[in-house]
């Protein structure tokens, strides 16, 4: 599958070279330079990651990155507005198939699932992960 | 009208400054500290620290009986944010969202906010018509952006020099609403009206037809 992922930071780097290694065509579009620093150089040298440095809800880099033939966008900055715009972008002008968005704040988390974008949010998941790791209470 | 404003930067404050004035009741949230405080030591209680992208937030700033609802940070994507939250929590009856990236217009409009002024196209429609030998100048974006208004000079020696308006044949569904002579003195367009070198004509075109409307006024014969 076409992969398209907006954020390099520690999430979108892992999440990139998981699917790398899955197989996935990964394309990554990263607009601060030192973030780049958490994806693997050998990755993108060897052409299994793209890089992409650019603007994450521009045109130009969504394009480039290859957005029109992708299966998937994940938006996963860590920036709750940008990806919101992102992600609708992907939905609404390129018509990628599954969106996924990364949000912290509980209220965009409600307004973008019900725009019909998959959210997901990894405060929530943590918390849920330390609750089930506490002993069963009485 | 109660009107809430999202970011008070230049426009922000600019724009509460001359609401207060006409008697409107405004509200502004704004990240920055010492922009709240600035506020609120000339004009009383109407900022507060917040986050346009916080429900919380825009509760207690009243969104839900405000009138108007603007959203004018110079961060595109938190005024799309906030836009959409009052429109779906809030039910607000208007929206206007700033933005600073012009592809931004169209997709916040079709993404539900009710109006979008893109700063980039107002500041670009200004410069191009103080150039002296400018060709066509978009005045303004219409009817949801199908139409526009567009201005354009017509150059000394065109071939519509001197013929009337009922002779020129114009793109599907424009129409010239305004003659603009080179001294300033306008007069309202009549079938028979004579073009002159140097006339400026007001138009309102479909945007496919504004290429073709261009050539038809600046065409040499």
């Amino acid at each position: 599958m076409k992969v398209v992922i907006m954020g390099s930071g520690r999430i979108g780097a892992r999440v990139a070279s998981s699917l790398s290694a899955d197989g996935h065509d990964v394309s990554v579009i990263e607009s601060n330079r030192t973030q780049v620093m958490n994806l693997s150089r050998t990755l993108i040298d060897d052409g299994l990651i793209t890089l992409v440095i650019g603007d994450g809800s521009g045109s130009e880099a969504m394009l480039e990155a290859g957005i029109e033939n992708a299966d998937v966008f994940l938006a996963l900055s860590g920036n709750d507005a940008l990806n919101g715009l992102a992600a609708q972008k992907a939905k609404s002008v390129y018509r990628t198939r599954r969106v996924v968005c990364r949000v912290k704040d509980e209220g965009l988390r409600e307004l973008y699932t019900s725009l019909g974008i998959t959210v997901t949010s990894p405060t929530a998941l943590v918390a849920d992960v330390i609750l089930q790791t506490v002993p069963d209470m009485p | 009208m109660y009107i809430v404003i999202i970011g008070a930067g230049r426009i922000g404050t600019g724009l509460a400054k001359s609401q207060l004035a006409t008697g409107q009741e405004v509200f502004l949230l704004d990240r920055d500290d010492a922009r709240v405080e600035s506020l609120r030591s000339t004009f009383g209680s109407i900022a507060q620290l917040g986050d346009g992208t916080n429900v919380t937030n825009l509760r207690e700033a009243g969104v839900a009986r405000a009138g108007l609802f603007i959203a004018a940070t110079g961060d595109d994507a938190v005024n799309l944010a906030s836009c959409q939250l009052a429109k779906q929590v809030f039910n607000s009856p208007r929206t206007v969202a700033v933005v600073v990236d012009p592809e931004n217009a169209t997709l916040f409009e079709t993404l539900g906010v009710d109006d979008v002024v893109s700063l980039t196209d107002l500041a670009m429609t200004r410069l191009a018509s103080t150039v002296p030998a400018h060709p066509v100048v978009r005045l303004m974006p219409l009817a949801g952006r199908h139409r526009e208004m567009v201005a354009i000079k017509i150059p000394a020696g065109a071939e519509v020099v001197n013929r009337m308006l009922s002779e020129i044949v114009l793109p599907y569904g424009s129409s010239v609403i305004l003659v603009i002579g080179p001294t300033g003195q306008t007069e309202e367009p009549r079938p028979e009206t004579v073009l002159d070198a140097e006339d400026e004509v007001i138009v309102v075109t479909p945007v496919e037809g504004t290429q073709a409307l261009w050539e038809t006024f600046t065409e040499m014969p």
